[in-house]
This record gives structure tokens, sequence and C-alpha cells, in this order.
């Protein structure tokens, strides 16, 4: 046998893995703890008061909001400063049409179709654009909804209007344990769509395009419309998320609700959550969701906390919550395993020395002759 | 047969240069052509402009009887056309295999709706088949999982020829691949190139500086200096040139060529 190869079945004896690759990351454990995490979900809410659906509901609504950024940001790179405008426009677009005794599958359905269609006349133009121009675009539209749109009485009602608490098919929402269900369900499927989307073509042709939009285009991927379709996805589901906080509330919140310092906040879901994994929306909803409504919205003290946290975050080096946990358990199974040292996926033999290599002395001619000089150490290893 | 590419009269310039001056270049089904002439003579622009990834400044391009001189680098990816890059653009936040999927994108055959409500296992199972048995032929089956970003530079070049081969492209335009290898593996390269060119019945434009390389694999070679076609013909034409050996290859044509 070569001994290349016998090197190669020690690291695979010692079960080091690659890290990195996005589809190779411990299948069994994260299904292990997807299956927890939804039983989790589905009976916390039996063994609590009843005060603590009403959080459980708005974590939800925004988990679905966390998830439309998650996309865009983590998939696209794409930042946008509108994305209340669309829980907005879903929030009173929504108001209307269960007033008009739509039922609310349907009203979820078409909700998300005409958060996808104004989407569409914003992305159409702006997303040929790049990067900052895009994000600039969505200012300008989050502002004009909010201003001028979201302001009139036709858009919201003289006052507010009522907003009724339809069935989601069987489901009754009536209460706020009720609603909550509701709202899992519609996430349950959204995060489903977005997991399939991911790993399958659509998923690496947008991370393509995000990477090298002349490689991309050279792949025979037309980018236009992967970048507008992601967007107007996005859009649809902030826009769904609208409807139910509308449901939440029973009626039709004051446009303040929906400006452009609530979508700022909206962004710190994904990178408190963590952009990479999706369930990092759920841990961004919780987030917002318990800090907003605790103390006063755009209280001094929330802008504290979020600045903080997202500060933490940062500093952390890691992608979010979600980010942290993946890196922690990658540590422990490393700490059970023994796992020394790693550089990229190359890994070196077990008993190299790797502090970093050190002068013992010099010998030869003073001053050293011109040029530079490099000093490398080996490290014997494999790169499996 | 497919893969017939021809550009005629191919000019490009940039403020105060002209980087291509009238070249006509044309690539023959199943053809391995070489394109070689010295930095900045204006190869790659070449490249560009025949990819759609520059547009001309006047001439026109020909794929296969059609006009394409308009079309968008990705449309003449759809009718066949791969290419690589000088500097090597791989997907750096996806594995290596991902990378050559992409290259599967358009024979995917599964549409985003399917796909997302989980119904696109079969064009995975055929992607990825089609990927492995490339990634085989090239030798990148041990690193498949890897980020691209951890591999050698020379591993990460292969993986992007990979990655055109995936797209099944009837003319595959390769742009300088042996940059950073030895001869050996240089020689190796050309052979596995050759080799799948005449399995895939795949045409094929090749910049190069490798010259016994260039000289062992190709059926025709154009020579380009200072934006303009000096010479053109098969490897005995070019070597006997005298004006090549004087513009490009320097005294070193018979040593280098051996
Ligand atoms: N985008 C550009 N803008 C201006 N000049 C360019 C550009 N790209 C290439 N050039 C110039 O065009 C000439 C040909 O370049 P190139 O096609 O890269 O040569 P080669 O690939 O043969 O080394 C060079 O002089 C180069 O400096
Ligand atoms: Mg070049």
């Amino acid at each position: 046998m070569a001994p290349g190869v016998k090197n190669l079945k020690n690291a695979a004896d010692r079960g080091v893995k690659l890290t990195g690759g996005p589809l190779m990351s411990g299948k069994r454990v994260e299904a292990g703890g997807v299956l927890i995490l939804a039983i989790g979900l589905l009976v916390w809410p039996l063994v609590t008061p009843e005060v603590a659906h009403f959080y459980g509901s708005l974590s939800a609504i925004y988990a679905l909001i966390g998830l439309s950024l998650v996309i865009l940001v983590g998939w696209t790179g794409q930042i946008s400063l509108g994305h209340a405008a669309f829980v907005g426009c879903g929030c009173y677009f929504g108001a209307k049409l269960l007033n008009n005794d739509v039922p609310l599958v349907l009203t979820v359905v078409l909700i998300g179709l005409i958060g996808a269609a104004i989407s569409l006349i914003l992305g159409i133009p702006s997303l040929r654009l790049r990067g900052v121009y895009f994000t600039i675009a969505t200012l300008a539209f989050g502002a004009a909804c909010q201003q001028y749109f979201f302001t009139r009485s036709e858009v919201r009602g003289i006052a507010a209007d009522q907003v009724p608490r339809a069935n989601l098919v069987g489901i009754q929402t009536t209460t706020d344990r009720g609603l909550y269900y509701a709202v899992l369900v519609v996430l349950a499927i959204a995060l489903v769509l977005a997991y399939n989307t991911r790993r399958t073509d659509v998923g690496r042709v947008l991370f393509a395009i995000r990477d090298s939009e002349q490689a991309a285009a050279a792949m025979a991927i037309k980018i236009a419309p992967y970048k507008i379709g992601l967007f107007a996805a996005s859009a649809a589901l902030a826009s769904i998320a609208g409807l139910f906080y509308g449901m939440l509330f029973q009626a039709t919140p004051a446009p303040e609700q929906f400006s452009v310092l609530q979508s700022l906040f909206y962004l710190a879901m994904p990178v408190l959550g963590g952009a990479e994994a999706l369930l990092g929306a759920l841990v961004g909803g919780a987030f917002l969701a318990v800090g907003q409504p605790l103390v006063n919205l755009f209280d001094v003290r929330l802008f504290l906390m979020t600045s903080i946290a997202l500060l933490l975050t940062l500093l952390s080096g890691f992608d979010g919550v979600t980010g942290a946990l993946k890196a922690g358990r990658k540590a422990i199974a490393d700490a059970v395993r023994g796992e020394p040292v790693r550089y990229g996926s190359f890994v070196p033999h077990e008993e190299h020395d790797h502090s970093p290599p050190r002068v013992h002395a010099t010998v030869g001619e003073s001053p050293p002759p011109v040029g530079s000089v490099v000093r490398v150490r080996i490290v014997p290893g494999v790169r499996p | 047969m497919s893969g017939h590419l021809i550009g005629t009269g191919l000019t490009k310039r940039y403020a105060g240069l002209v980087a291509n001056d009238a070249v006509d270049i044309e690539v023959r089904p199943g053809e391995i052509v070489g394109l070689i002439g010295p930095n900045g003579a204006g190869k790659t622009t070449c490249f560009n402009c025949l990819t759609g990834a520059q547009k001309l400044t006047s001439g026109s391009i020909t794929l296969d009887g059609k006009v394409i001189t308009n079309l968008p680098a990705s449309e003449r990816a759809g009718m066949g056309m791969a290419r690589t890059f000088q500097q090597a653009q791989l997907f750096k936040h996806l594995s290596v295999e991902e990378n050559l999927l992409l290259g599967r994108h358009r024979h995917y055959g599964a549409s985003a709706l399917r796909a997302a409500i989980g119904l696109a296992g079969g064009a995975e199972r055929k992607a990825r088949d089609l990927v492995h048995s490339i990634a085989a032929q090239c030798g990148l089956t041990e690193v498949l999982v890897a980020p691209v970003g951890d591999l050698p530079f020379g591993t990460q070049r292969m993986v992007e020829v990979a990655r055109a081969i995936v797209l099944e492209p009837t003319v595959l335009l390769v742009d300088e691949p042996g940059a950073g290898m030895d001869s050996t593996e240089s020689a190796y390269f050309g052979a596995l190139l050759a080799r799948i060119s005449r399995e895939r019945d795949m045409s094929v434009l090749i910049i190069e500086h490798d010259v016994a390389m260039i000289l062992s694999i190709c059926d025709r070679i154009y020579v380009l200096n200072f934006g303009k076609l000096l010479a053109q013909g098969t490897p005995a034409d070019i070597r006997a040139n005298a004006e090549v050996r004087a513009a490009y290859f320097g005294s070193t044509v018979q040593e280098a060529a051996v």
C-alpha cells in the first residue's frame, strides 16, 4: 500500500472530518437536533401560562421575517432596509382581505403574491445594480411607504381597522396559542421550502452568483432572474408575517411599526441568530419578540440591548448563536476524539510539534547576504 | 458534430490600446487549437470576447453557424460554450462537489418549485453521478467534500476545468491551465485534456505558455502578438516559422519542443 493511502486510512480511523462543506456537517446529529427542537416548539405552549403564548406567536412571526432576511442576507449578501414596509403591506392588505371574509389559507397565498409583486416593481430596476445601490433603493421604498402610503386612511383604516382572527383550515386562532400554532405551520413550511432550495440547484446558484457573477454566467446561469426571484420570495415571506402580525394585535398597527428603523431591528435577527443556518431565524425572532414588547417599541433600552447584543456577536466572530453552537459542537467532538490541529482540510500527524518555529542559532557571515530569508517548518500530514 | 466556433475580424479597443486587432480565429469540431503569444498579446481579451465576458468593439462570432456576437455570456454557455479563467474563479463558499454541480445547471432538469417541495431527488442524483464520474477522471474524488479555498493552487485549477467539463460543452476554452504546474504535471494535464476532448467530441481552444505541451496536443495553433495574429498553422508550421521564433520563442524553440 502506498504511504499516502495508509495515512488517509489513519486519518479516517481517527474519525477526522473535513470542515466547512455545507452538505457534510454531521447529518445524524443535525436531524436529531431538529427533531428535538420541533417537539419542543410544539409542546411548550401546553405547559405554560397564556401570557407566554403572546410572545410565542410574536416570536414565530418575527422568525418568519428573520427567515426572509436569512435567505436574502445569508444567501445573496444583499441588504434590505425596506422589509418592514413589506410587513406593513402584508398587515394592511391582509386586514382588508380577512374583513372581506376571504379564508385565511387563501389570504396567506394572496398576501404572499402581493408582497412578491410589489418586490418586483422595486427589485427589477434596482437588483441589476450592485450591493449598496440596491440597499438605498429599499431604503427609499421603506421611507416612502411609511410616510405616504401607510398614513392614508384607505390603507390603515380611519383610526385602525379590526383584524379578525380567522381559522387556518382546522386551526382556531382565537387564542394566542392557536395563532402560535397557525404561524408555526406556515413557518415550518417556509423552513422546509428554504432547506430544500438551499440543497439543490437554486441554492447553489445563489451562492455562485454571490461569489462571482462572471463565473456564474460562464456556467450558463442567468443572473437577474435569480436575484429578483429570491428577493420576491423574501418579500412574500415578510408580507405573510405582516398578515399574522395584524391578527396578533387584532387591529392594524400604526405606520411607525413598519418604519425603516424597524427594518434595521429586523436586520439584527439574521446577525444575532446566524445567517448561515436557517434556524438562525428562530433565535433572532425570539430575541426581538421578547426584547421589543418588554421594553417599549423603539425605547432607548431596546436600542442599547440590541446594539450590545450585535456588538458581542460581531466581536465573538461566530455566525450568530447558531454559528456559535455549531462551533461548540465541533469543539466538543474534537475534544472527545482528541483532534488536535487542523489547517483547513489538511490534517497534520498527531505527534508533530505545532509550536511556532524558533531560531536557535544562526551560522555564517554577518551581516547576512541580501535577499529575504524564509523559514519554513514542514508539517507532515494528510489531506483526506 | 458541433462545437464549431468562428471569430471574424475580432477587434477590441481599450482607451488608446488595441488589445485585439482584426483577429480571425476558428475552432473546428473536435479540434484542439492553441492560442499562444507573449504576455499582454491579447489572448485573454480574445477569450473574453469569444465567451461574451467582454463586448467586442467590432467583429463577429458564430457558434455552429449561429451568430452569437451580441448574446450575453450566460446564453453562449447555454449553447455549449464553456471556459475557465486565467485567475481561477471558484465559488469559495461552496465545496468542490457543489462547484462541480453548478456545471450541471443547464441540464439540471428540475424547476425551482419542484426542488423546493423536495421533488428534485432524481435530478440531483443524476447530476451527482455525472459529477462523480468527471471528478474521478480528473483525479478530484478525494477532495469532493473539501471547501475549495483549502485546496492547493493546481488542484483549484483542475476543479475549474472539471467544472467546465461538467457543463458538457461542445467547445471548451481554457486560459493558462498550466500556470503553477511543473512540466510533468502540465504534460499530464495536456494528455488528459486531449483524451476528454476525444471522448466527449469537444473542441478545445487553449491558451498556454508551456510550449512543449501546446505543440504536442494541438491540431492547429494561432500566434498572437501585440493584438495581431502573427501566424497560424500546424505545430510543425509554427515550429518552423522564423517570425514566430523571433517574436515569441526566442531561440529556445528547438529545446522547448523536444
Ligand atoms: N480591462 C482592461 N482595460 C484596459 N486594458 C486592458 C484591460 N484588459 C486587458 N488590457 C490590456 O490589453 C492587453 C492584452 O491583455 P490580455 O488580453 O490580458 O493579454 P494576454 O492574456 O495575452 O496576456 C494588455 O496590454 C492589457 O494591459
Ligand atoms: Mg492572459
